[in-house]
């Protein structure tokens, strides 16, 4: 929405669309942020089993297999 | 599809579809009580037994007056310095665990009730103080990993023996402080030249080893009745050395000794054995008809020549590979065969003179006083062991791919046995089957396991009716 007032815009318009623009970033951001701590976080869980499953000693096919070994471990 | 399916079968079946006593060799149960007895020294069940009681099958005989724990006769020291897991939580999604150190009892035979081979045969006779010892099992088939893991456990728990199996003695076999038997099969891997035939000098070189105990002949074993083969992919420069054969070729053993036709000849090299190394020379056989044992009965009595004690491995017994045809369905099983070969020695004088060790699917107190009232004087477990140092029963130990690093050589695969921790499995194992068999024996009246006869065991079958396995009037 254009207006002409003072040579083309008038400054509630400027207002609005610089708002608009950073609630555009904002909303950009945090879905960035979501989508990463999505991935990040199973990802931070899956590294954190790995390592577990890699030092500890009491079951040989974790150790062999981490992760992919939880699926058979009785 | 169906190709996923039947790769994925084995384990869908382990894990979902078979019951708890339906898995071969070894159901659910008998393999959680391995996995409880080496972890936490535990034999517990909750609520009952699952066996089917209107199937036929040996049960043991309780005495209405069973002996008191102070009656029975057992060595209880030293006490064993071991570890043991203790559960802090066990949740559906968390279970916690730790060890702890922890000290049990070894449960001992007593001086005048330890057993003694070659006392009146050896210059160096072997005493033993346990009824339970590891089967021949040779480094190359079980990698290092699993080798030391079980010499260190077995040297812990103390009173017992561990059969290098026909591969000869590694370094590992030696690294706990266990007593040593050396099997010699005909392939005679560790004792040969360079030819392939059989070299005094090396047999010497190894009797002069105060670890090594005792010989064992092979003549057969359970799960393969002919000569073993070995992968040349199997054969690094380490095995090659120990066995004394060539970096990665193809090894065959024949299928019995050269030049060895008769049982004659058999018993004349073993107490060449006997009087080159000055130890106990005993041998492992299969039983497969009552004439075959009678007619080795009979040589044993013509040249007074007695093997210090006789292996009897059932047909039901296991191993690295081998042919289907050959585990399946040649010689018979652990449990049919032990009274043949015991009443025979009987009717031939011979009994007194020697000792049988059972072997084959052995692995729970149970079976093993089963076994040791229908014949035997001790007992090998292989795979019971093999379970001990984590195992999973994954059937793949012929492509040395075992996931456990247990039946492999494969040091990547290895790198998952931790030595430290299942040392201590096969320490706590051993423990809780020796506890389990006095108990037993205080249960069936007696006042040691020794002491077990085939009054101890009956036949129950399916129209419910019992039967002593006393009876072998049949060998006359």
């Amino acid at each position: 929405m254009f207006s002409l007032i003072e040579g083309g815009y008038c400054y509630y318009d400027v207002y609005r669309q610089r708002e608009e623009i950073e609630m555009e970033n904002a909303l950009l951001i945090v879905i960035v942020s979501l989508i990463a701590v999505l991935i990040l976080i199973p990802l931070l869980v899956l590294l954190r089993i790995y390592l577990f499953d890699v030092k500890q000693d009491e079951h040989s096919i974790l150790r062999n297999y981490p992760l992919l070994g939880r699926c058979g471990i009785s | 599809m169906r190709y996923i399916i039947e790769k994925m079968g084995p384990e869908l079946r382990q894990y979902l579809f078979n019951n708890n006593n339906e898995g071969k060799p070894f159901h659910r149960r008998e393999f959680e009580f391995v996995y409880k007895a080496g972890k936490y020294n535990d034999r517990m069940i909750g609520y009952g037994s699952e066996r089917d009681f209107h199937e036929s099958g040996l049960y043991v005989v309780n005495n209405m007056f069973p002996k008191l724990r102070d009656e029975i006769k057992v060595d209880q020291q030293p006490k064993v310095k071991t570890k043991l897991y203790k559960i802090d939580n066990e949740k559906l999604f968390s279970r916690k665990e730790h060890r702890e150190e922890g000290e049990l009892d070894p449960f001992y035979l007593t001086d005048d009730e330890a057993i003694v081979l070659g006392e009146n045969t050896a210059r160096h006779p072997f005493k033993i103080k346990g009824l339970i010892g590891q089967s021949a099992m040779s480094f190359g088939s079980l990698g290092d990993h699993a080798i030391t893991a079980l010499s260190e456990g077995l040297g812990m728990a103390g009173g017992t023996w561990m059969n290098t199996g026909e591969g000869s003695v590694s370094p590992y076999h030696l690294k706990g402080d266990v007593d040593i038997i050396m099997q010699i099969s005909p392939g005679l891997f560790g004792v040969r030249t360079k030819d392939g035939d059989f070299s005094w000098e090396e047999f010497k070189k190894k009797s002069d080893n105060d670890q090594i105990k005792a010989f064992e002949l092979k003549v057969a074993q359970g799960a393969k009745q002919r000569g073993g083969h070995v992968d040349g992919k199997k054969i690094t420069k380490e095995i090659a050395e120990i066995r004394k054969v060539e970096q990665g070729k193809d090894v065959n053993s024949p299928n019995r000794f050269h030049g060895i036709n008769n049982g004659k000849e058999f018993l004349e090299f073993l107490e060449q054995l006997r009087d080159v190394g000055g130890k106990p020379v005993g041998m492992k056989i299969v039983v497969g008809n009552q004439e075959q044992v009678e007619s080795l009965m009979k040589a044993m009595k013509e040249t007074g020549i007695i093997p210090d004690f006789i292996t009897v491995d059932g047909g039901n017994g296991g191993t690295g590979a081998s042919y289907y045809e050959l585990a399946d369905s040649v010689g018979l099983p652990t449990f049919a065969a032990l009274p043949m070969v015991d009443e025979l020695l009987k009717k031939y004088d011979l009994r007194e003179r020697t000792h049988i060790i059972a072997s084959g699917q052995l692995l729970t107190p149970d079976k093993i006083v089963m076994a040791l009232a229908l014949g035997a004087d001790m007992i090998n477990i292989a795979r019971g062991f093999m379970l001990s140092v984590g195992c999973i029963m994954a059937e793949v130990c012929h492509t040395n791919n075992c996931p456990t690093g247990v039946a492999t050589t494969d040091p990547k695969l290895q790198q998952a046995l931790s030595i430290e921790e299942k040392k201590y499995r096969v320490c706590n194992y051993l423990l809780a089957l020796r506890e389990g068999v006095f108990e037993m024996a205080a249960v069936a009246g007696i006042d040691s396991p020794t002491k077990f006869t085939r009054e101890h065991v009956v036949l129950k079958d399916q129209l419910q009716e019992v039967s002593n396995r006393k009876d072998y009037s049949y060998i006359s």
